[in-house]
């Protein structure tokens, strides 16, 4: 029997480092909160140097609570995001001016609502933060908006966009999202596939878990609307390595298109495996862009070639704004969970700048965030007046430069995309 | 009866709280105390009829998920939405107990994670009734004797049905039926030779634990008001069963300390080091290799010791 409690304690030891196991993923940003400290540190002699300008001028810090999953499932993409709104603050040395300086505090929410709960409540009532920003995961948004409003502080959502009721007609008017939601993306993929791109059948593959499923629906809607046919639906479990089986599900010759939604390792093997299949290049391949994200291209090769995506940003859109993100990030390509991360920071440093650092009335704050209006990396950006983003959808196909590199090349741009859309 | 005392005794002690820390600490204490609790009850499960569940979240979530069901699907008031949380928490006990009470060990455990994962998989697959991955939200507290909308108001009456259930399981516990549930851990052949229907002594153990469960399961959807998966999930049961042993199985006061204390431990970590999940595990190696017995097993070293002292110096 006391062998058996020994065996117990084993497995839970396991459980704990399975649930560790993604640390070395978040492990990217190093030491995260110091660098926030140091910086504030570096910039506290600028204040005393220049005195005489504004010498009634109160030194104002605000504490911005940065609420991401560091471990578990979608830790890679807290660490990205982190890593986004670091890169931003960064290259304003977490300063606004002389006097208006700005404090992160991170937390991790696991992508578990529970512990998102905890902590955000850590974050206002113990570290007194003025607002919080953050969450990747969409189970986690519903309940942080709900707190959000109970505790009367400003949330900023940077990426879950899973759920549409956060900015729908019930909404807090302390919640603001930067990112897009599903139907910001899909019903407008499933419209320009069929009216635009004039294919009429297609095939759907989509992970089996929520945002799979809302996905695919919502492209299905649209592309049915506008006349096409979807002749099948197959949702490979999440994790999935071998796409054999679910590729050999449908005919790639009753079919004039696949729409695919996958990300990350997964998006990987099944672009590859579509390829093996001989199913691309004839067949082409339409997708939100989280399947040829700008890291996952190399990885992919010849075989992404053509696969036509539609996402709100991409490293090749050619706006000043995002020649600097793409210098800040040493010159790499960045992913859309960076850009997200990094477009969040900037949103929100326009409205602290406009209420100059003031959290005494919430409500400036919230007026100037609704107010934004903004030439992000992805563009014109702005906020419709549920608090949800405002922008810009970009139909981008891979295409391989002169120098062999894969990259994306623009093939449309449909404007001022809001969550009300309709074609 | 001793222990009924000191159960009210610490409950007047940790009724001095809101005027001692601030509000976010009562927060934080009001989650400890309904894990701790939960943690106290599978003691009688784990500790008691030494039955290693690890799914006996399922009937922390069920009965929360019951409420939260009965309120937003249903549009049931609240006390009667209880009232369905706890019975649905428990016809699944029944459901489930039965069953699993033929295993032993292992199988026991295998058996339980195995209904652990069926309701959870229910609660995220069947999106268009419960929601799925993304939980319910907006469940509002109800009507009390006085306001339980406030943070102090809550945590008094997390405290009052805590010590209620408290005094509950340490009846049961000191009751025929509970210590006829040592004599099935220890032998339940001798036991069945002298005439106790081991099976149905075990059904009541797995029961009344999930009872215990269900109770604390609905103080947490009212703390939280919401209720997600994460409430079924098998990592939650793995961490009350990492409570019952780190604290000291059959000691109930063992596993509410270290149920409790896990909650508080890993929020003030998460606040200090983005690589909390070693720091807990390095914890409950350390806490099982040189403290085999628990936390509870420290009781009596720690009194042999005083009385050490005190004889020697009667001595002198």
């Amino acid at each position: 029997m006391r062998k058996l409690l020994v065996l117990l304690i084993l497995t839970g030891l396991v459980l704990v480092a399975c649930s560790g196991s993604a640390i070395e993923e978040a492990a990217t940003v190093p030491e995260v909160e110091e660098v926030a400290t140091e910086a504030v540190e570096e910039a506290a002699p600028t204040e005393e140097a220049a005195p005489t300008e504004e010498p009634m001028a109160e030194a104002v810090n605000v504490k911005i609570g940065v609420l991401n999953p560091q471990t578990g499932g979608l830790a890679a993409f807290g660490a990205e995001v982190d890593k986004g709104i670091q890169l931003y603050f960064e290259s304003i040395d977490y300063a606004i001016n002389d006097n208006l300086t700005i404090e992160l505090t991170f937390a991790d929410t696991a992508a578990s609502p529970e512990q998102a709960l905890e902590q955000a409540r850590r974050l206002v009532e113990q570290e007194e933060v003025d607002f919080l920003l953050g969450i990747v995961s969409s189970s986690v948004a519903v309940p942080l908006a709900q707190y959000a409003d109970e505790a009367q502080v400003p949330l900023v959502v940077t990426v879950a966009g899973g759920t549409p009721v956060i900015t729908g007609p019930d909404r807090s008017p302390y919640v603001f999202r930067t990112s897009i939601t599903t139907g910001q993306l899909e019903p407008i993929l499933g419209w320009y596939t069929a009216s635009e791109l004039g294919y009429s059948t297609a095939v759907v593959l989509a992970p089996d878990f929520s945002a799979g499923h809302a996905r695919a629906e919502a492209f299905t809607e649209t592309f049915t609307a506008a006349g096409g046919e979807v002749v099948a639906e197959i949702f490979p479990p999440r994790g999935t390595t071998d796409y054999g089986p679910f590729i050999g599900q449908f005919n790639p010759d009753d079919v004039d298109v696949i729409y695919a939604y996958f990300f990350g390792s997964e998006a990987i093997a099944f672009v590859q495996q579509l390829n093996e299949f001989g199913v691309t290049p004839d067949k082409p391949v339409v997708s939100p862009g989280f399947l040829t994200e700008a890291e996952v291209l190399p990885a992919m090769g010849d075989a992404a070639l053509g696969v036509i995506s539609a996402t709100h940003y991409a490293p090749v859109l050619d706006f000043p704004a995002n020649a600097d993100f793409v210098d800040l990030n040493s010159g790499a390509a960045p992913g859309t969970y960076l850009e997200s991360g990094y477009l969040g920071a900037q949103v929100v440093a326009e409205a602290i700048a406009e209420v100059g650092g003031d959290f005494s009335d919430v409500q400036a704050f919230l007026d100037a965030l609704a107010a934004t209006d903004l030439a992000s990396p992805s563009g014109p950006f702005g906020f419709d007046a549920r608090g949800q983003s405002v922008r810009s959808l970009y139909i981008i196909q891979v295409v391989q430069d002169d120098d062999g590199n894969y990259t994306h090349e623009v093939l449309d741009v449909i404007e001022n995309v809001s969550q009300d859309w309709s074609p | 009866m001793k222990r009924v005392l000191i159960v009210i005794a610490v409950g007047f002690l940790l009724a001095v709280l809101p005027f001692i820390v601030s509000g976010y600490w009562l927060g934080l204490i009001t989650q400890a105390v309904i894990l701790g609790g939960f943690a106290m009850g599978l003691d009688l499960l784990v500790g008691f009829a030494r039955m290693p569940s690890i799914g006996h979240s399922t009937f922390f979530g069920l009965s929360g998920y019951g409420v939260a069901l009965a309120v937003t699907r249903f549009d049931v008031a609240i006390w009667p939405a209880v009232g369905i949380g706890l019975l649905l928490s428990l016809i699944a006990a029944l459901l489930f107990g039965p069953l699993a009470v033929r295993m032993r060990g292992l199988a026991f455990l295998t058996i339980t994670l195995a209904f652990g994962q069926l309701t959870w998989g229910l609660t995220t697959r069947w999106s268009s009734f419960t929601n799925g991955e993304n939980g319910i939200p907006g469940i509002s507290r109800p009507s009390f004797l006085w306001d339980i909308e406030t943070v102090v108001g809550y945590f008094y009456f997390t405290l009052l049905i805590a010590i209620a259930i408290s005094i509950f399981i340490i009846i049961f516990a000191e009751s025929p039926v509970g210590i006829s549930l040592l004599g099935v851990r220890n032998s339940d052949t001798r036991m069945s030779a002298l005439g106790y229907n081991i099976h149905s002594r075990r059904t009541i153990a797995f029961v009344v634990a999930a009872a215990v469960g269900a109770m604390y399961g609905i103080l947490n959807v009212f703390y939280n008001k919401f209720i997600g998966p994460g409430s079924l999930s098998w990592q939650l049961s793995a961490q009350m069963l990492l409570s019952v042993v780190v604290g000291g199985p059959v000691s109930l006061w063992g596993p509410f300390l270290a149920g409790s204390g896990i909650v508080i431990l890993k929020t003030m970590l998460i606040g200090t080091t983005q690589r909390w999940p070693m720091v807990l595990g390095l914890l409950y190696v350390v806490s099982v290799v040189f403290l085999p017995g628990g936390i509870a097993s420290l009781l009596p070293k720690v009194r042999a010791r005083f009385e050490k002292m005190f004889r020697g110096r009667v001595t002198e």
